[in-house]
């Protein structure tokens, strides 16, 4: 009944109803939830950008829930939920940069963040938003930060160890949901990594003070500080607002650059495979659209041009999802590229291997492509071809899957360096396979042949 | 080795004088909880980070006065 990635906040619980997204208020919750929206804090925040979208619903509409909410409100839908695992350095840079420019704008009005976890932070193409209306509390003058450590783990430490040692935290941070702590970043970090306040009080001060409140034994335990000023608490927040803001991947910093240099998506977007996209996305008009396999989003643009409503893209290549990200966000246009790695996509965990949802269950779209991309689940990743297929279609109803066989140039270099143990690799398989999940709507052939694309419609 | 050791020691015994000044430290009979390390750290944090603010303002100012940088639209407004 509720969405079980909700339970940590006794506030409220978010629940679906006929695929609508509501919240329910608990009497928990209730008095900093009324302060925050009769101040108009939440509206305000809204209106800015900062904050997901809430209209008041009647709590009749979840009826018999326990505990008795005492408000709901409704959310619109996002498109896709993804979690910071997937996200690329500039959507975790983005989204960090986002939850503090949120918790700055509610201290000017007397409010703050209970706390600082990354998943209340998602993604409208490539735009964050706030999704958590329940972690905006009232501020007491003198009170701690209390996500200080949860900030650290969730987003500057991937970002330091990303940015300074050249790490994607992604597998890291997959497997350890809370994110990374900073004794564990610590010892990764080279001398002139710390030459910073920032990574000296966030990481260093506090890895070693661990370690040391560790070897004392814990009735030495330091005392929490009593007071911490509204003036102090800004400073800190600012003073990593500066730090995450100048964070940079040392192989990317000409992203812009390289990608004007190097785009030649004019001239190939009028070629048939871009025509055969658009074709699709013109008569299918899907409003959530996949690009599995993205690369620098030359499809997805080529299917927002064509009216989709947003598209989210997968690729395993973190530079390419760079300058996806770099590119949707300069054009404003609704793309979001995620890290997935196809031959292991996200599972289902957290408590009770449901708090996050697996891909598989998140992965519905209205339409898909998969360009260039089953030769590297098939070949490189020994994946059974109906089982590539069947992933593949399983994610949208209606799509493009694009087969290049064992002639074609890139198949050939995977094949290369290894015995050919794909006999069941065959075109007329593969169209065999399709065949059997869904009608092949219209087919047609790439440039000298070995490239098939075919478009299906799997709905009865 | 020895002298890595040693420099360690000197370290960690200097970090420790550092921590034990700058915190008050008593007994507590609780697990040890990982956030309250931050918390314990954030008023010395927080004073300094408020000094780095106000220089960093004042040599921005500095440098609009010399001419060396524009001065925000932030500060535009205060003005």
């Amino acid at each position: 009944m509720f969405d079980p990635g909700s339970f940590r906040d006794p506030s409220g619980r978010v629940l679906m109803r006929d695929s609508r997204v509501l919240r329910a208020v608990f009497e928990h919750g209730r008095a900093a939830f009324e302060a925050a929206d009769s101040a108009g804090v939440l509206r305000r925040a809204i209106d800015k950008g900062l904050l997901l979208d809430m209209q008041p619903v009647d709590p009749a509409v979840v009826a018999g829930i326990v505990p008795t909410p005492v408000h709901v409100i409704e959310h619109p839908r996002l498109d896709f939920v993804s979690y910071p695992y997937e996200w690329t350095f500039s959507a975790l840079k983005a989204a960090a940069l986002h939850h503090l420019d949120f918790q700055l704008d509610l201290l000017e009005q007397g409010f703050t963040l209970s706390d600082a976890t990354a998943y209340n932070v998602q993604f409208n193409g490539p735009r964050p938003v706030f999704i958590d209306h329940l972690s905006v509390i009232p501020y007491e003058e003198g009170s701690l930060w209390t996500g200080q450590r949860q900030f650290g783990m969730q987003f500057l430490n991937p970002l330091v160890l990303w940015a300074k040692r050249g790490i994607a935290p992604n597998a890291w941070f997959r497997g350890s949901l809370e994110g990374i702590a900073p004794e564990d970043l610590e010892p990764l970090l080279r001398t002139r990594d710390k030459l910073s306040f920032t990574v000296m009080a966030h990481i260093v001060a506090q890895a070693r003070l661990q370690r040391a409140v560790v070897k004392a034994g814990f009735e030495n335990k330091p005392k929490a500080a009593a007071k911490l000023s509204r003036t102090a608490f800004k400073a800190i927040l600012v003073g990593l607002k500066d730090y995450i803001a100048g964070l940079n991947l040392p192989e990317t910093k000409s992203v812009w650059s390289d990608y004007a240099a190097h785009n030649s998506y004019d001239d190939t977007r009028r070629s048939a495979k871009h025509e055969f996209v658009a074709k699709l996305v013109r008569e299918e008009a899907p409003g959530l659209f996949f690009d599995v396999g993205c690369n620098s989003g030359d499809f997805s643009a080529t299917a927002l041009d064509a009216g989709a409503g947003s598209v989210v893209g997968f690729d395993f290549d973190f530079g390419a999802l760079e300058r996806a990200f770099a590119r949707f966000t300069k054009s404003g246009q609704k793309m979001l590229p995620l890290w997935l790695d196809a031959a292991n996509p996200s599972p289902a965990q957290g408590w009770a291997s449901a708090e996050r949802k697996s891909f598989g269950e998140r992965a519905k779209g209205d339409s898909m492509v998969a360009l260039a991309l089953i030769h590297h689940i098939a070949i490189s990743r020994n994946v059974p071809l109906d089982q590539a297929v069947d992933w593949l279609m399983a994610m949208a109803p209606t799509g493009i899957i694009e087969f290049p066989n064992k002639d074609d140039v890139m198949v050939r270099e995977l094949l290369s360096n290894r015995p050919d143990i794909f006999p069941d690799y065959t075109e007329e398989a593969f169209v065999a396979h399709v065949s059997a999940r869904g009608r092949i709507v219209e087919q047609t052939r790439l440039g000298d042949s070995t490239r098939l694309l075919v478009r299906y419609d799997s709905r009865t | 080795m020895h002298s890595a050791r040693l420099k360690q020691h000197t370290g960690n015994i200097l970090f420790a004088l550092a921590v034990t000044t700058a915190l008050p430290l008593a007994p507590a009979h609780a697990y040890l909880d990982a956030g309250s390390i931050s918390m314990a750290l954030q008023v010395t944090v927080g004073a300094i980070a408020s000094g780095l603010m106000i220089g960093k303002l004042y040599l921005h100012r500095i440098m609009s006065f010399l001419g060396l940088r524009k001065a925000t639209s932030d500060e535009a407004k205060k003005d």
